[in-house]
């Protein structure tokens, strides 16, 4: 395993180069500079030209990659452009908390009660649970969580005053958010987990067990949850990468200083230091993740294994 | 009188292989079997019957009512639901319910396009990927995780300068990443179904690679995938409306269910009717694909027989 | 497994530590931001979210008062040379930084100059140099800071000397890039200016007490402020609300003391005595190609007549939004009886006969009906207008335009490297006057649509030049004349304006339509 991994951490580097690469000219190809555009275009041709070369822009892609290359390997990703002059590291870090703290709780709460209704939905197939997981996975999945934060905030936060409309004071302010958006992780394990646990109810391993006189809870534990948590753990390494790296919606609607609105924006306003440097945490963090997912597999289901082990042996 | 009993009396009843093994009933095809069963699950047919009917409305309705998609009436504007607009209108006084519809139909065009993205690209990539394990794999994922790195945004914005605007313009945009997940599934389902008795069974009976996988391998990961097209429709759908939201989809007047709730939201203090809607709309058709979905899954994946 | 999930929980939380610190208490001023801060550093800011900012922790040598008239605000008094070029400001007694150190007049010399010499972060570089004496030739390096018309005398008296004599650069100086800076703590803080609270000076009515780019500002009162007597604040808590419903709810919870309302929402509260409206100098105006054969002379009347400035006013845009006779604002300063459009008469308007006739001329005159596509970028305003627009144009010419909708960025790059047809673009008054506007298509850009012509070039340079106020007017009015009545280059649609709830226990807010958009000095809360 420690092998296995080890070469999945070297493959990592070369993918994150591809990654590197291919960003850096898509990115060079977005149509203008990453100046204030309005602004900009008052300048005079010659005080545009001088802005440009001021930061590099004025040469070839090539020249300017390894120039980005070599700052980056020194540890220094740049400064931001549309946050005038503020270090790259600053501006991603200052803006990561929240968005990780919101997503994660997402993620828990969407995943303890998700697992556990999909669990409860498929032993009462067709049951009252059943019908009222399917509603929910259903729900979860097709009103947008924008409008579900919009009513949160209006009624839980507005009409009932129960909870704080938005802003970033106490913890109290990241529960309205972070049910907003753990009901997609909710309906997904939700889903998924009931299907699954519909399949392996069925196979004769838990006939077995059950004829033995095994226990109910101990039988889904030991047998089931095994067998069927594999969709689950693969759907929600990138649900987790997502959610722990913010929604623009959301961090708007709730007024949260967080990522998701950082990602777009430096986009759209061809931020270029920016959009590298979110691209390689998120690239890096999205590979990770799925490494664990991977070994994960192999844990919960030790007949699988991972595509690597074995031409290594 | 009694008669003798001669040998000749006597016919050995001969074995006949073919006759034993004569079934009276109809010969079906395992496809033709899912659809029995399929037709027995009423909430499915009655789905599905749904979809068509939604489907129908969304061309026809467009056409038929009074009231254009993009005619505007702004003595109008933002009038509650009425026998005239039966969906009420919005800020500029066009009838919600000919937009409802229309954007219906773009909505369900770009979840069946999502739909079969996924279909194709998704389940095949991930399929193989598994099967052929070793190298091969690992470049497969570490393209996938290329794809994912790339931030998408820039991708679509590149599309559309590239391509003319409009609903095909947003799939392509959509099909460079779409299918990722779903590849992921099929590819993580299949390595834990692979080494099992029955892949090992197949092939000791030299049934080819490619017949193993389209017969065995694939109708048993069913349920993840039947799930995850129910995930990708919506997801499409909205994705579609965040670009719009951001500037790079759909122009108007065109409209998607996606960006008519975009719309609505903005106005779900002063008129909540625009939001009420599009978005009774797009659970209806989530509802209906997931019923349908759910019976597909039942009817033909080979582990729910009984 | 447990373990490690408390561990990363535990992570977040350190990490989320910065949480926001906010002004409290009954007598504390609460608005907001529609958008994320960029900097708060006023020699590379030019958004007036920061303004507004800076007008509250700063102040220049004058400020500007309920009538939008100059009044002495750091400076004492000032005094104008025979021929109008130079200005003599005397700083008041006793000014002090937020440190302590004492405020000079080198502040001043300091804070001009680094205005216009870093000409690609500062986006007001190449509005300030046109203004002083050497000041263009500085921006452009060719001579030393000390050639510019801008030097501290002694302490107290400031002097400034001008490139043309210009009847509104008392006005012009209130803005917050021309507020002082303290060139040892400046330099001391290098890239680290105005990153926080601790890292920037103040001389205004407030001091900041937490600066966050995506969160805010706090402030409270300043005691040491010149004027401390007349602020009645005792602090200001200023947050970034992006979302426009999400600040109506914050208004209604009692967040905030005065809220923005989008167009959607206007309806609702129409007759409400909390509610009001105003118009700014941005004008919004739809460019024409007058490089593309298609649009020829004929055609850009026609689509100009045809918009009905009106209804997109009064029925979609809701906001006080007021239809606009030309490129240059509404209520831009004039000569001391009329503002400049009231000199100058309407030459944008909606006229549907006259926009049908020039159609069929320029349809005869092309041999060919031509398919039309409207460029324009995200947000609410410009697609309500696109869809608006494109309405008219059906409804009056009877021809389906294309709209073509992207991020701006690629609008402006399609705009400057390609021929278009039209695009929907704005610009905001940088000072109180139409050359603002006017200048702006002397650039012979795409981004101005091409427009090439020495005579316009001439016009805008004679009016520069010009000393006589009346004269200058007259220029300019025959300037603009040309660019949209005569050679229909642009259209005029809208002075922008802004639909807002405020609290009745409010008063002493005022607005401004240009530089620093409101002002929070003299802002009191009867509660």
């Amino acid at each position: 395993m420690a092998r296995y991994i080890g070469r999945r951490l070297l493959y990592m580097i070369v993918t994150l180069f591809v990654i590197v690469v291919l960003t850096f000219v898509l990115m060079k190809i977005l149509p203008g500079s990453p100046f204030d555009t309005e602004r900009f275009e008052k300048l005079t041709p010659e005080q545009q030209a001088a802005a440009l070369e001021r930061y590099g822009l004025d040469k070839p892609i090539p020249v300017q990659f390894l120039r980005y290359l070599g700052n980056t390997l020194r540890g220094d990703l740049g400064t931001s452009f549309y946050y005038t002059n503020i270090p790259v590291t600053r501006v991603i870090f200052s803006r990561l908390g929240p968005s990780m703290l919101v997503g994660a709780q997402a993620i828990l709460v969407g995943l303890a009660i998700g697992l556990s209704l999909g669990i409860v939905a498929a032993c009462r197939h067709n049951g009252f649970v059943d019908n009222f997981t399917m509603v929910i996975a259903v729900l979860g999945i097709s009103v947008p969580n924008f409008v579900v934060a919009a009513l949160l905030q209006y009624y839980v936060g507005l009409k009932l005053g129960w909870l704080p409309i938005g802003f970033w004071k106490t913890w109290s302010c990241s529960v309205l958010p972070s049910l907003a958006l753990c009901f997609q992780p909710l309906a997904t394990a939700a889903r998924f987990i009931r299907t699954e646990t519909l399949d392996v109810l069925q196979q004769d391993y838990i006939v077995t067990a059950r004829s033995k006189g095994m226990s109910q809870a101990r039988l889904l534990l030991k047998h089931t949850l095994r067998n069927s948590i594999i969709p689950v753990i693969t759907i929600m390494a990138s649900m987790v990468v997502n959610l722990l790296t913010g929604s623009l919606a959301i961090e708007s609607i709730f007024s949260i200083p967080g990522i998701g609105g950082l990602f777009t924006e430096s986009v759209k306003n061809n931020d270029y230091n920016v959009i590298m440097g979110l691209t390689m945490f998120y690239s890096l963090f999205y590979m990770l993740t799925i490494l664990l997912a991977d070994v994960t597999y192999s844990l919960v289901d030790p007949r699988i294994r991972v595509a690597g082990e074995k031409e290594g042996e | 009188m009694q008669e003798k009993i001669t040998q000749d009396m006597f016919v050995p009843v001969r074995s006949d292989a073919h006759k034993q093994e004569y079934i009276a009933r109809k010969h079906h095809s395992a496809f033709h079997d899912g659809w029995i069963r399929l037709r027995k699950n009423k909430a499915a047919v009655v789905c599905a019957v749904l979809i068509v009917v939604i489907t129908v409305m969304s061309i026809i309705v467009p056409y038929t009512s009074p009231y254009a998609y993009y005619e505007t009436d702004y003595k109008h504007k933002m009038n509650a639901p009425s026998s005239e607009h039966i969906f009420g209108t919005d800020l500029f006084g066009r009838d919600q319910w000919t937009r409802v519809w229309y954007g219906t139909r773009i909505s369900l065009l770009i979840g069946l396009a999502a739909a079969l993205i996924n279909l194709v690209i998704g389940v095949f990539y991930g399929a193989i990927s598994a099967i052929a394990g070793g190298k091969v794999d690992a470049v497969m994922q570490r393209i996938i995780e290329v794809l994912v790195g790339i931030p998408s945004l820039i991708i679509v914005i590149l599309f559309m300068m590239v391509l003319p605007p409009g609903v095909g313009t947003i799939v392509a945009a959509m099909a460079v990443t779409g299918w990722v997940n779903m590849a992921r599934l099929v590819r993580a389902q299949i390595l834990k179904l692979k080494n099992q008795e029955f892949v090992l069974a197949a092939q000791l009976l030299g049934t080819s690679r490619w017949k193993t996988i389209l017969r065995h391998l694939i109708p048993n990961t069913i349920s993840v995938i039947v799930i995850q097209v129910m995930f990708a429709i919506p997801s499409a759908i909205f994705t579609e409306a965040f670009l719009s939201f951001i500037g790079v989809g759909l122009a108007e007047p065109k409209a998607s269910l996606g960006v008519l709730i975009n719309n609505g939201y903005k106005a779900l203090r002063s008129a909540p009717f625009l939001l009420i809607y599009p978005a009774i709309a797009i659970v209806l058709i989530m509802v209906c694909f997931s019923i349908v979905g759910d019976g597909l899954r039942d009817a033909f994946d080979p582990r729910m027989k009984r | 497994m447990k373990k490690t999930l408390c561990a990363v929980l535990l992570a977040v939380v350190l990490l989320t530590g910065c949480l926001g610190a906010y002004a409290e208490g009954d007598n504390v001023f609460h608005v907001y931001a529609d958008r994320v801060f960029r900097t708060f550093n006023q020699v590379i800011g030019s958004d007036s979210h920061l303004f507004e900012v800076l007008g509250a922790i700063s102040e220049g040598l004058l400020r500007l008062d309920e009538n939008h008239n100059p009044q002495p605000a750091l400076a004492e008094s000032f005094t104008i040379s025979e021929d109008g070029l130079v200005y003599t400001f005397i700083l008041r007694d006793g000014l002090v930084w937020s440190n302590g150190a004492p405020l000079t007049a080198k502040d001043f010399e300091f804070s001009w100059i680094e205005a216009i010499s870093d000409s690609e972060n500062n986006g007001y570089a190449d509005v300030i140099a046109p203004f002083l004496k050497n000041g263009v030739a500085f921006m452009n390096g060719e001579i030393e800071a000390s050639e510019v018309g801008v030097k501290a005398l002694d302490e107290k008296t400031f002097e400034v000397t001008l490139a043309n004599p210009c009847a509104f650069f008392d006005r012009f100086i209130t803005l917050p890039v021309l507020f002082p800076l303290n060139e040892e703590f400046y330099k001391a803080q290098g890239d680290l200016f105005a990153t926080s609270a601790d890292t920037i000076l103040c001389c205004g009515p407030f001091i900041a007490t937490s600066l966050d780019l995506s969160v805010g500002a706090t402030m409270v009162k300043n005691e040491a402020y010149w004027d401390a007597d007349s602020v009645k604040l005792d602090g200001i808590d200023f947050k970034v609300i992006t979302d426009s419903s999400a600040a109506l709810n914050a208004y209604e919870a009692g967040e905030l003391d005065r809220v923005n309302l989008s167009s959607i929402d206007v309806l609702n509260f129409m007759g409400d005595p909390e509610f009001g409206t105003y118009s700014d100098f941005r004008n919004y105006y739809i460019q024409y190609d007058v490089s593309n054969p298609k649009m020829n002379l004929n055609i850009r009347k026609a689509l100009n007549y045809a918009v009905d400035r009106e209804t997109l006013c009064d029925a979609i845009l809701m906001t006080g939004a007021v239809p606009a006779g030309g490129v240059v604002s509404q209520g831009i300063h004039g000569n001391d009886t009329q503002t400049f459009r009231e000199a100058a008469g309407d030459f944008s308007y909606y006229d549907p006969d006259l926009a049908k006739q020039y159609w069929d001329a320029g349809v005869a005159e092309l041999g060919y009906t031509p398919e039309l596509t409207m460029l324009t970028a995200e947000g609410t305003d410009f697609n309500d207008m696109a869809v608006f627009i494109q309405d008219c144009y059906r409804k009056v010419l009877g021809i389906e335009v294309t709209i073509d909708s992207m991020t701006q960025k690629a609008r402006n790059e399609k705009m400057k490297t390609e021929n278009y047809d039209f695009a929907l673009s704005a610009w905001g008054a940088d000072y109180d006057d139409a050359m603002t506007w006017l200048e702006l298509w002397t650039s012979e850009s795409g981004y101005r649509g091409y427009h090439i012509d020495p005579e316009y070039n001439a016009m805008v340079e004679a009016a520069r030049a010009e000393v006589d106020p009346e004269a200058r007017l007259q220029i300019m009015i025959n300037t603009e004349k040309k660019l949209i009545e005569e050679d229909c280059v642009v259209t005029g649609l809208y002075d922008r304006g802004f639909s807002f709830l405020q609290r009745s226990y409010v008063e002493g807010y005022i607005t401004h339509p240009v530089g620093q958009p409101s002002e929070f000095k003299y802002v009191v809360l009867n509660k």
